[in-house]
């Protein structure tokens, strides 16, 4: 079944991301390429000089553009995420989906999944339209950029297997941290319809009620962390004199995703619980 | 699973400081048109939804062949609401295609055939269908399921005379005889005629319960009679004017 209900909630957000996701980087391409006519020399002639100006205002627009699609989409995607779990469950859709027979937590996860997929599309999609901004930018920023990917590359493969298990670890967490992004604001809107006629003004509480219990939990953690483990902060000169600072990051990011995880199943459980006991589909 | 079909005892709902269910009982058997009756605010949709799962009681038992509402309950109960409750990007067929994959009891041919009688174009969007035809698509699909129990909230409230007809025959023709219709309005006259039996609820409690045909024998009334007699208002508290 939950496969069953992702295909649905996939289904209903492809319809609105496929066009803003293709439309991205074209509008960068457009721009990179609009931008390649505005290189000046001190000697051009007038009618040279009115080509570059108007090139100069066609960048602009298609600047502007793509500024504002990249705006859209983060504005989407954060739509999408409130959206999809206010109105798809606690709103009239609600109807819907709570009388099917399937698990609060099955309607929950597929919520999370699909908002997190979604997200770190859009995320991907917008770094994929800087680098066609890059890549289809003028030779001289073209090969400065190609140098810097050299160097970036060869430092890659110079560099120890612990290193690239810590960048995959970075993706892992990135990604984690996205769901846990997520959770919190379902975990918000759960707790909001406790509030019978002010439910929207009962999840912005939430949300900052959560936001400053993990904050002063975090910060424990953190101090806790410190002491134990040796750090930058504390100035551990002799561990990193000794030991590898690749070791270091990995085990600062298996903590992270650790606290990450937990967060996400706190969130997860607390939102189940409130749908499961205390829903209110007034 | 053998005994009655929806089983309430003492159950309490409040929406703040109003108490919308006030340890209500009730006991329904399978196989009959039951009507639930009762003026407006007295408790109907609450009770629907409590035995939908929608609203979590805050006291009392609720059984549905046997079992609290949950993934088995929601299996065999097809519930009409009283409001539009689909996505508007959907179309008719997305909507069969929904329905299909997750009750196993809906036929997606009588479904269609019903669709088909009434003229409805299966590939338009919902959001594209007026007020009337959403209603009917909603319909449809609810009574094409082979449910043990159909919960259908004031399916004939805010339409006009010709589609409460088309509404109450479709639920006649279609609804699995072995299971139970739980049929809430207050438009008392309209629904009569297919009830075999009708529970009146006033002020979150259930004050009578009997077999239409007791009460035309019995009393010598209609339905619709007894229940102005129940619920009959007194203006003024009670004074002349």
């Amino acid at each position: 079944m939950l496969a069953k209900l992702i295909k649905y909630d996939i289904k209903s957000m492809s319809r609105t991301f496929i066009p803003m996701w293709v439309l991205t980087p074209v509008i960068a391409i457009m721009l990179s390429l609009s931008m390649r006519g505005m290189v000046t020399t001190s000697r051009m002639t007038p009618a040279e000089s009115f080509v570059v100006a108007r090139n100069g205002m066609i960048s602009m627009v298609m600047g502007l553009l793509f500024l504002g699609v990249i705006i859209g989409l983060v504005v989407m995607t954060i739509m999408f995420i409130i959206q999809r779990f206010w109105n798809g469950l606690l709103k009239e859709e609600g109807y819907l989906m709570f009388t099917l027979p399937v698990e609060t937590w099955e309607l929950i996860t597929a919520k999370g999944l699909s908002a997190t997929f979604v997200t770190c599309i859009s995320m991907a999609d917008a770094v994929f339209a800087c680098l066609m901004l890059a890549l289809f930018s003028a030779e001289v920023v073209l090969n400065s950029l190609a140098r810097i990917w050299n160097g970036l590359m060869e430092d890659l493969f110079k560099a120890g297997p612990v290193f690239m298990f810590n960048l995959v670890l970075l993706i892992f967490l990135v990604i984690l941290s996205v769901a846990q992004s997520i959770y919190h604001v379902y975990a918000a809107m759960a707790l909001g319809q406790l509030f019978e006629g002010h439910r929207v003004l009962g999840s912005c509480v939430s949300y900052v009620g959560i936001s400053i219990a993990v904050s002063v939990v975090t910060n424990i953690i953190a101090s806790v962390t410190s002491w134990i483990l040796p750090n930058s902060w504390t100035y551990d000169v002799w561990y990193y004199m000794n030991h590898s600072a690749e070791v270091m990051g990995l085990v600062y990011l298996l903590l992270m995703i650790l606290y990450t995880v937990l967060q996400i199943v706190v969130y997860h459980v607390v939102t189940e619980r409130i749908l499961s006991t205390k829903l209110n589909l007034e | 699973m053998g005994g009655p079909l929806i089983q309430c005892q003492d159950v309490w709902k409040r929406y703040g400081k109003k108490e919308a269910l006030r340890g209500l009982n009730l006991t329904l058997e399978s196989g009959k048109i039951v009507g639930l009756l009762g003026p407006n605010g007295s408790g109907k949709t609450t009770l629907i939804k409590v035995l939908n799962g929608l609203l979590c009681p805050e006291h009392g038992t609720v059984l549905i062949d046997g079992e609290a509402p949950g993934t088995y309950t929601k299996s065999i109960i097809s519930y009409l609401p009283d409001k539009p409750y689909f996505a508007g990007w959907m179309k008719v067929s997305d909507l069969f295609d929904f329905f299909g994959d997750f009750y196993m009891d809906f036929d997606r041919e009588r479904a269609e055939q019903m669709c088909k009688a009434l003229l409805i174009d299966t590939s338009l969007k919902m959001k594209t269908l007026s007020k009337g035809t959403k209603e009917k698509v909603q319909l449809i699909l609810v009574m094409s399921r082979r449910a043990k129990l159909y919960l259908l909230d004031e399916p004939i409230a805010g339409v006009d005379p010709a589609a409460r007809d088309f509404i109450l025959s479709t639920i006649l023709n279609n609804y699995n005889q072995d299971g139970t219709v739980l049929i809430s309005t207050h438009l008392i006259s309209d629904v009569e005629r297919v009830l075999d039996e009708v529970v009146f609820i006033q002020n979150g409690q259930v004050v009578r319960q009997e077999l239409v045909d007791d009460i035309r024998e019995k009393e010598g009334k209609s339905v619709d009679e007894l229940f102005r007699e129940v619920f009959r208002t007194i203006p003024y508290g009670g004074g002349e004017w």
